[in-house]
């Protein structure tokens, strides 16, 4: 009995081991439909498409995207449709006073009456003395490199074909990939306004950006980020003709760009890359510090960054807070304080007040004291993830337009006004 | 589905030529843990099946962890049946095994760009034959062994992250989410050790 027992178990593992080895012969089937929505371009003449760069009226907001503020008005983008001219001398009546028409626009940058914008891979240097009768003086083609959709240089997308459309196909590559995060640096709007405006011989004053920059003026020269890997230097000392001053390979990844004391922060998904720019014309590599994981932006004031953090965006990265850092030596920044958050995004500084998107509310603390932020209240914007907070009055982007606050009783900010988008699919 | 219908087939053909009635019908439990080997290796699965037995039947239901390709919770019907006269002592037996597999998604990473996956429950069924071992004659208590070649399917869907935005340096193209859907089909040998009481 004993023995006929052995030889069944000998058999048994004799036979399991055989069908485990065969296991390599197995195959898995996956089959994959991803669906997609397809979007094909439709050209239109570029000389037809900048005369029409002439001040529309002013048109509802479909999905609003960078902000600018410079001296009473408010200028908009609306993600790769123009720009939206918004009087702003009441901000309890803000009033849509024209739009630009420039398909493919996402960055604003003003000095004086010259408006820079880009359009995909052009940049265009727009007169809107008069909002209403805008005028395209001057253009520099072919400068945002990582955007050229042309089919030939005579011609620009003036809109998407959209149509939805499904692809399968069987046992597709299944590697899992966790990309590194990023975070995005710039500067405290008052900071940078009194910086880009410091600079002698320059013709008229900048405005001030959101914390999304992506293009920056500073003295006679407008910075920006042609292709993910190079920084761009154009001279506008003559708007009507601007000029590529120089362009250098500047790091990796790279997304915004913004001014800080004396020098250039390029935000990138490794980290931030700093660049001297002691001579205004050739910015020179000084050093990179690295941070934390998402793509989020950053503020910094003379002593202190400002990082938030958040998970659900394609940076990778589960963490949702805010993050103070010991930014006095800018390539040595050190982490002071984390602060935990619900989904962290935009956020700005006017003097000791800090101003965080963490949806549904937009946050307001008081930050003497960075180590120990202490919160006065809360605004309810949902979704609001970009904003600028300047002299009292605090400006929010959201899913649903444009939000004006007074804050001169930080613990008590007034609404003041509302432009709401339009949700109808155009 | 050829799978499903060789269950059915082999259950009918197994059940025509059944020998009920020499005793009345008695509880039992079987319990493994096992190895899944297939193509992307081997991994654990521990299986509790708990039912009645009548002569050289043995009808329960099953269920248990399937860690193959994602981490599962099987649910199933199984049907034993004793070969050559097997009932009282030790002897081989055959196995059909089939119901649903129901994901239990939790820790793993996301892929690049995505923002949630689903999973949607399949087909879980395997068949094979086994050898049970008694500690005695006077128990129902045996030593377990198993093999058997089983089938797991299961949906998957992917949705995208929203676009970042951060300099808005996108084209619209790439400005919407996007879904991905995924039919898997695993296949593999199940080799499994248990305890019958």
């Amino acid at each position: 009995m004993r023995k006929k027992t052995s030889w069944v178990l000998l058999g048994i593992a004799v036979a399991a081991g055989g069908v485990l080895s065969l296991s390599g012969c197995l195959r898995d089937t996956i089959t994959e439909t991803r669906k997609y929505t397809l979007y094909t371009p439709v050209y239109a003449l570029k000389s037809s498409i900048l005369a029409a760069i002439n001040g529309d009226p002013g048109q509802t907001i479909a999905q609003p995207g960078q902000i600018y503020i410079k001296d009473n008005f408010i200028y908009l983008n609306d993600v790769n449709k123009g720009i939206h001219v918004i009087d702003n001398s009441d901000p309890s009546h803000p009033v849509q006073k024209a739009f630009l028409n420039i398909p493919g626009n996402s960055g604003i940058g003003i000095r004086g009456n010259i408006l820079y914008a880009d359009m995909y891979s052009d940049l265009l240097s727009i007169d809107i003395t008069d909002p209403g009768h805008a005028k395209v003086i001057g253009h520099l083609f072919n400068f945002f490199g990582y955007r050229t959709y042309g089919i030939d240089s005579t011609r620009v997308i003036a809109s998407w074909i959209v149509k939805d459309t499904a692809i399968v196909s069987l046992n597709p590559g299944r590697g899992l990939y966790l990309a590194p995060g990023t975070t995005y640096y710039t500067l405290d709007p008052a900071a940078a306004y009194a910086l880009s405006n410091s600079t002698a011989q320059t013709s008229g004053n900048t405005g001030i950006a959101g914390s999304e920059a992506m293009m920056t003026l500073i003295g006679n020269y407008l910075y920006a980020i042609p292709e993910e890997h190079s920084l761009g230097v154009v001279d506008i000392r003559d708007s009507t003709h601007p000029t590529l001053a120089t362009r250098i390979s500047a790091g990796f990844d790279l997304e915004t760009i913004f001014p800080f004391q004396d020098k250039l922060l390029l935000g990138s998904r490794e980290g931030v890359y700093v660049y001297s720019l002691a001579n205004a014309a050739v910015p020179v590599y000084s050093g990179q510090f690295q941070h934390g994981r998402a793509c989020d932006p950053v503020i910094a004031d003379q002593d202190y960054a400002y990082v938030t953090l958040h998970s659900g965006t394609s940076c990778g990265g589960s963490a949702n807070e805010l993050d103070v850092l010991d930014a006095k030596v800018v390539t040595q920044a050190s982490l002071v304080k984390t602060y935990p958050m619900n989904g962290p995004t935009g956020l700005g500084k006017d003097g000791s007040l800090l101003f965080v998107c963490d949806n549904p509310v937009v946050k307001l603390f008081d930050a003497s004291d960075p180590a120990n932020l202490k919160m006065l209240s809360t605004l309810a914007v949902n979704h609001a993830f970009d904003l600028i907070a300047i002299n009292h009055l605090l400006l929010v982007i959201g899913d649903g337009g444009l939000y004006e606050f007074d804050y001169h009783d930080p613990g008590r900010p007034v609404l003041l006004s509302h432009l709401p988008i339009n949700t109808t699919k155009s | 589905m050829s799978l499903r219908i060789l269950l059915v087939v082999a259950g009918c053909t197994l059940f025509a030529g059944a020998g009920f009635g020499q005793r009345s019908w008695k509880f039992r439990s079987d319990n493994y843990v096992g190895i899944v080997a297939g193509e992307l290796g081997n991994y654990g699965q521990v299986q509790t099946v708990n039912g009645l037995y009548k002569g050289p039947w043995f009808v329960g239901i099953g269920t248990g962890l399937d860690y193959y390709r994602f981490r599962t919770v099987p649910l199933y019907l199984s049907v034993n049946r004793d070969l050559f006269g097997s009932k009282e002592s030790s002897g081989f037996f055959i196995s059909l095994n089939g119901g649903t597999t129901l994901p239990w998604f939790s820790g793993y990473p996301m892929p690049y760009g995505i923002q949630s996956r689903t999973f949607s429950p399949g087909f879980w069924g395997n068949g094979g034959f086994g050898y049970r071992q008694k500690l005695s004659e006077k128990t129902d208590k045996a030593f377990l062994f198993s093999i058997s070649y089983g089938m797991k399917k299961l949906s998957e869907k992917q949705k995208s992250l929203p676009p970042l935005c951060f300099g808005c340096m996108y084209g619209p193209e790439q400005q919407t989410t996007q879904t991905y859907e995924y039919d898997y089909v695993n296949r593999t040998f199940l080799f499994s050790i248990g305890f019958q009481f």
